[in-house]
């Protein structure tokens, strides 16, 4: 992983905030310096008290001088109130407007072969994580270099007075906040220790939770009688971290302990100080403000440390938000398109091998074969023998671990890929479809034709039920985001989905096993409206049943891998190969049953 | 919430740890008082100054640090003690709040609004805080009482003082003291006037959170679910959602303004705050001044008067989040005291060797609450004992509404399902499943162990286990992983194998097999597989359930030929019944669908 100095990091992180919320910086710095400030005009003013008391003036000056004096310092702590009030949410704006968007960009932005390597998937998640929360990562460097930035100040003009009383006291001072920072780390230093059993604790917990969610899981839960099983896990798990935090526990105290006892000697010597300085002259008030000072001194010591180990976790975070940024970069200039365009579009493939990162075989040796324009073509063949990849690798998705494949004679390497992705649609089985409302979901788009929609829903079989909807078109999908979505059911989504691949008006149409989960009738009515609106459509149907292929012209039987036949099905039945043994099996159940039946 | 209320919070939730409750006033009161001490003290030393006494003084603040002291170490004792006891509660609500989930009616928990509660819940539970901070709170909240208790004590200390000093000037001191409680009424006026303007706009401002909230953590699963990333790429379509989470960011706003509206209060509060500070030791100044009380006393009082302030105002503060928790924490409790299955009999299962257990449905309809759409109508059903059934439909004709009443996952809405000859209910729930091996198409297996996983349970039979995966033909999948029979499954509880979908549901059924229950129910068993994977279970399905009774659902025709009769359900009720072979000649509806399902098949069968 690249290094990022810390001051890249400071640069990173502030650097936005400078261009687009500068006020940001200057709340932050106001804050540095109220925060100091009035602690210390606090103390000043019981010091000024006991000074005015001393000294024999008339009641009218005494109550004039001390009203004048709340008058500032109550002006001071409504400002530092209302900077830091303000100051405190606003780090969310910055963060969500400035960081999290970056990084769903980016999430959007890499292409997909390499948004799938688990490289990818680690950084993504160690960047989402370090600008979603508030105490963390991101936003945790803005409150953290603030309240750093708090302690130190603090720490100077404390030590500075502290040290006009006797350098001495600071040194003594310094020491017995060291020591209690160190003491005050035992704890911490005994969860690290143990923060990985009570993460495998709290996976459970959630895993469970998670579990309690899942309405299907709750048929076998109770049917099973599962309920005492996984209860029993928490159970376990709560015992264990209990134990854990137990122990955890006690070493707090005996830290708190030592900072307490650590407290009362540095008291008992500063006093005796002071005591044996007023003897020698020292005022009463001065003994009053000075005591102040010590007091608050260990005060900004700990802000320090603690903030600075804070500061430095947070720092290795932006390490992550930037190596995610900087990971897998596309540029894009200089990528061609073909001279004829990709009104029609015709796909070569030459030797093509594909091999998933850190897996030792490749899933696709050795292919070629050609999709003609306008044709249909079905591929067909066993679960894992490489046909979902093959198809990402026709939408250029992928590209070819060796060989090559060529979109108009373009090799996809050198393809604009962003402008043939905009030629073609596809569906797959796992298909996408949001929440958002049924015109959303044909178009993808927050504008779209209306007219348009309603001609592809039309053509997709799909217009009497969008008719139908309470809203038509602006009818929500699902009950995620309102109350009054709807839900279709199977060929609905279907034809939903067809609705949408038409919209696109695309020249190259795939289609990944599209009704494996549909029912017989609604299965056979999709194939129906694909074989008519496809017509003129480069076309590539892909399924592991066999019969659902009946209206392509040509088959691609893929097997481990390779191309084992080619050819219309008669052509493969005839050869009698593997297609037909395939075949076979599948038409078993049928064979000595329905047709002969009935005749 | 009444102080009694949280008081019977905090011991519930501890669950009546008496010690909690010592620890919980001993703390409480240490907490209050450290100031209080610190300050009595600290005016004795100044005055022994004022008067030059410095043996007086090194003795009083011995006196002093070491009091302090020891409140302070037992104080924090007490607090440890406290979260020691405190944490847990967390997960044990949300342990209860799982079990739930499992025990009650399944038609309740399957209804959308019962997810969205639970959603909720946890949702809330991010923004609002669980039982730990609540019962943090609340012991924080006892303090600032106690505290303003004393600071009430040291006030009334100070009007005595003043009034029945030897320097008296009954005039000044009553002026002053008017003042000082009319400055104190208004101040407090003003406070309360905050908070709750505050509180509305905390409402306003949660509920818009709230929106944008669900919105965005929708769009993030939306954009980070893996299978979508291909759409998204080829669809083009990242400016589209980059732009609506774009939208959505701008929730930050909300907040940025939320916090304006609440600085510009507090400041106005803490600049009252101040002034009456400022009042209160120009009160007491002039107290001293005319000798009632010492110069000592003035940073004392004054010092009392200033913590009683801050008391009340986080006091106020803490009981208003107080109030605000216990809104969602009620919910939770309510949520975990909803009714279990109240469909639950009493009686025990008889334990036959014959396994004949005979299950019938008579006129059994079923439609759902405040629907007046009949899911079944009127089912006639009798299962023999013995039998393999198919059970055949479309989506949605009913089917599997049909296997979850008689699974009791579903209430019959009208008429009566009977085990030996009687009605299902009246049976004990845990032992009448004790029956049925199930394997539902949408079945789950759980991120624990492989062997649990067939056994659901700790208390695993290896030697059973292995001979269900020698049944299902897993043997050598199992035998090549690391912890064989003993390796965790998935990856959200640890590092585990994943399964492909054929494998899973082979452990599915092994499940079931291990169960050896005499009534076999197989939802669509094989939808996830490949023809081959297909082909082989369909050829060891008689080997599998043995002389079982079966019920076996599917959409694919050609998987219900073996079975002994076929009943096909469509709209509800059930229209035809019959052999393969009879029900063909019937051309029926079952006729139509398995003529069309083996039409594709048809070309090549001559």
């Amino acid at each position: 992983m690249k290094k990022y100095s810390v001051l890249s990091n400071f640069r990173f992180a502030y650097g936005p905030v400078w261009r687009e919320k500068r006020i940001f910086i200057w709340d932050t710095l106001l804050e540095i310096f109220f925060s100091v400030a009035v602690p210390l005009f606090g103390t000043g003013l019981s010091a000024l008290v006991v000074w005015l008391l001393g000294n024999e003036i008339s009641v009218l000056s005494l109550i004039v001088t001390i009203l004048l004096a709340f008058v500032c310092y109550a002006a001071a702590n409504a400002l530092q109130t209302y900077i830091v009030e303000k100051h405190r949410v606003h780090n969310i704006e910055i963060r969500l407007e400035l960081f999290s968007h970056e990084i769903i960009k980016k999430e959007l932005a890499i292409p997909l072969e390499a948004s799938e390597s688990s490289q990818a998937r680690l950084l993504n998640e160690k960047a989402s994580m370090a600008v979603s929360s508030n105490w963390e990562g991101i936003e945790g460097y803005f409150r953290y270099s603030k309240a750093l930035g708090v302690g130190i100040f603090g720490l100077v003009v404390y030590a500075a007075l502290a040290g006009t009383i006797h350098p001495l006291i600071v040194v003594i001072l310094v020491m017995l906040s060291v020591i209690s920072v160190m003491v005050d780390n035992i704890p911490q230093w005994y969860y690290n220790r143990i923060k990985d059993k009570i993460a495998k604790d709290n996976m459970t917990k959630e895993y469970i939770e998670s579990v309690a969610q899942d309405v299907p899981a709750g048929k076998d839960i109770r049917v099973f009688g599962m309920s005492d099983w996984i209860i029993g896990k928490y159970d376990r798990a709560i015992m264990s971290t209990r134990r854990l935090t137990a122990r955890q526990n006690v070493l707090a105290y005996v830290g708190v302990a030592t900072t307490v006892t650590l407290n009362a000697i540095r008291d008992v010597c500063c006093y005796l100080y002071l005591i044996y300085l007023l003897q020698k002259g020292l005022s009463v008030s001065e003994f009053v403000f000075y005591l102040g000072v010590i007091a608050g001194f260990s005060n900004w010591f700990n802000e320090v440390s603690r903030n600075g180990v804070m500061m430095k976790k947070c720092d290795s975070q932006i390490c992550d938000i930037r190596s995610y940024l900087d990971y897998c970069v596309q540029d894009n200039s200089g990528k061609l398109v073909p001279k004829i365009g990709f009104n029609s579009i015709e796909v070569v493939f030459d030797h093509v091998t594909f091999q998933y990162q850190g897996t030792d075989e490749p899933v696709l040796k050795d292919v070629s074969f050609k999709l003609k324009a306008g044709e249909h073509k079905a591929l067909v063949g066993l679960n894992g023998a490489g046909k979902s990849t093959l198809v990402k690798l026709i939408s250029g998705l992928y590209l070819p671990t060796s060989g090559d494949i060529y979109v108009n004679g373009i090799n996809t390497r050198e393809l604009n890929l962003n402008e043939y992705y905009s030629h073609q649609s596809a569906v797959f089985q796992d298909y996408f479809i949001t929440s958002y409302t049924v015109g959303e979901n044909i178009a993808l788009s927050e504008l779209w034709d209306e007219d348009r929609v309603w001609n592809s829903v039309k053509q997709a079989g799909l217009y009497e039920v969008i008719k139908d909807l309470p809203k038509g078109l602006m009818t929500h999908l699902g009950k995620d985001l309102v109350p009054d979505g709807v839900s279709l059911s199977g060929g609905q989504i279907q034809k939903l989905l067809l609705a949408r691949a038409l919209y696109r008006n695309p020249s190259l149409i795939l289609l990944d096993e599209p009704t494996a989960a549909l029912d017989v009738l609604a299965e056979s009515e999709i194939y129906e409206i694909y074989s008519k609106v496809l017509r003129e459509k480069t076309s590539l149907f892909i399924s592991h049943r066999l019969a659902s292929t009946r209206f392509c012209d040509e088959i691609i039987l893929l097997d481990e891998g390779k191309i084992v036949e080619q050819g219309t099905h008669e052509e493969l039945m005839s050869i009698q190969g593997k297609y037909s043994e395939l075949f076979k099996v599948q038409s078993r159940y049928y064979e000595n049953g329905g047709e002969s039946d009935v005749n | 919430m009444s102080i009694k209320e949280m008081w019977k919070y905090l011991i519930f939730q501890t669950k009546g740890y008496r010690a909690i409750e010592v620890v919980i006033v001993i703390g409480s009161l240490c907490g209050a008082s450290i100031a209080y001490v610190n300050s009595i003290i600290y005016a004795k030393i100044i005055d022994r100054l004022l008067l030059e006494n410095y043996d007086g003084a090194i003795k009083m603040t011995l006196i002093m640090v070491v009091s302090i002291w020891l409140i302070n170490m037992i104080y924090w004792a007490c607090r440890q003690v406290f979260n020691q006891y405190v944490e847990p509660s967390r997960d044990e609500t949300k342990k209860r709040t799982a079990r739930k989930t499992f025990k009650m009616e399944y038609e309740e928990f399957e209804k959308e609004d019962t997810l969205l509660s639970f959603r909720k819940l946890r949702n809330g539970e991010i923004s609002s805080g669980d039982a730990v901070t609540q019962m943090t709170s609340i012991y924080e909240f006892f303090e600032q009482i106690i505290k303003i208790v004393f600071a009430l004590a040291f006030l009334t200390m100070l009007v005595a003082q003043a009034s029945l000093g030897k320097n008296r000037n009954i005039i000044q001191t009553v002026i002053m003291t008017v003042i000082l409680v009319v400055l104190f009424v208004v101040s407090f006026w003003i406070n309360f006037r905050i908070s709750k303007k505050i509180g509305q706009r905390k409402v306003l401002m949660s509920k818009q959170n709230e929106k944008g909230n669900a919105e965005g953590m929708y769009l993030d699963s939306v954009i980070c679910k893996e299978s979508f990333a291909k759409d998204i790429r080829l669809f083009g379509i990242q400016e589209y959602l980059a732009e609506k989470s774009k939208r959505g960011g701008m929730i930050g706003r909300v907040f940025t303004e939320y916090g304006i509206f609440i600085g510009k209060n507090n400041a106005k509060f803490s600049f009252m705050v101040q002034l009456l500070a400022g009042y209160i030791y120009i009160y007491v100044s002039v107290m001293a001044m005319s000798g009632s009380v010492s110069t000592g006393e003035v940073l004392m009082y004054a010092g009392a008067i200033i913590t009683m302030m801050t008391g009340v105002q986080t006091a106020i503060s803490k009981y208003n989040y107080i109030v605000y928790c216990n809104e969602y924490i009620s919910t939770y409790e309510e949520f975990i005291n909803r009714p279990n299955m109240h469909y639950d009999g009493t009686l025990p299962i008889e334990k036959r060797d014959d396994n004949r257990y005979e299950l019938s449905f008579h006129k059994v309809s079923f439609k759902y609450p405040g629907s007046d759409n009949y899911i079944l109508k009127d089912i006639n059903l009798k299962f023999e004992i013995g039998e393999k059934l198919a059970l055949v439909g479309l989506n949605g004709a009913g089917k599997t509404t049909l296997v979850k009443l008689l699974l009791r996952l579903y209430e019959p809405t009208e008429g009566e399902i009977k085990l030996n000859g009687i009605n299902i209910e009246k049976y004990d729930y845990d032992e009448y499943v004790q029956i049925f091996s199930v394997v539902f198409q949408d079945f789950r297996l759980f991120d624990f162990p492989l062997d649990e996983n067939i056994a659901v349970s700790e208390n695993v039979d290896t030697d059973k286990v292995k001979k269900v995966i020698e049944l299902v033909g897993l043997t050598e999948l199992v035998n090549n992983m690391t912890d064989k029979e003993g390796t965790l499954l998935y990856h959200e509880n640890g590092d585990g194998v994943s399964l492909s979908g054929g494998e899973a549901q082979k452990v599915a059924i092994a499940r079931a097999l291990y169960k050896d229950a005499p009534f076999v129910i197989l939802d669509e068993p094989t939808a996830a597989l490949d023809p081959v994977a297909e082909a082989e279970i369909y050829e060891r399905f008689d080997t599998l359930v043995g002389g079982k009774t079966t019920i076996y659902i599917s959409h694919r025709m050609s998987s219900c030929k073996f079975c002994d009769r076929i009943i096909v359900i469509s709209d509800g009720t059930i229209k035809e019944e019959g052999t393969h072979s009879s029900l063909i000649q019937k051309a029926g509806l079952y006729a139509e669908m398995y003529n069309t399902q083996a039409e594709y098949y048809a070309r090549d069968n001559h």
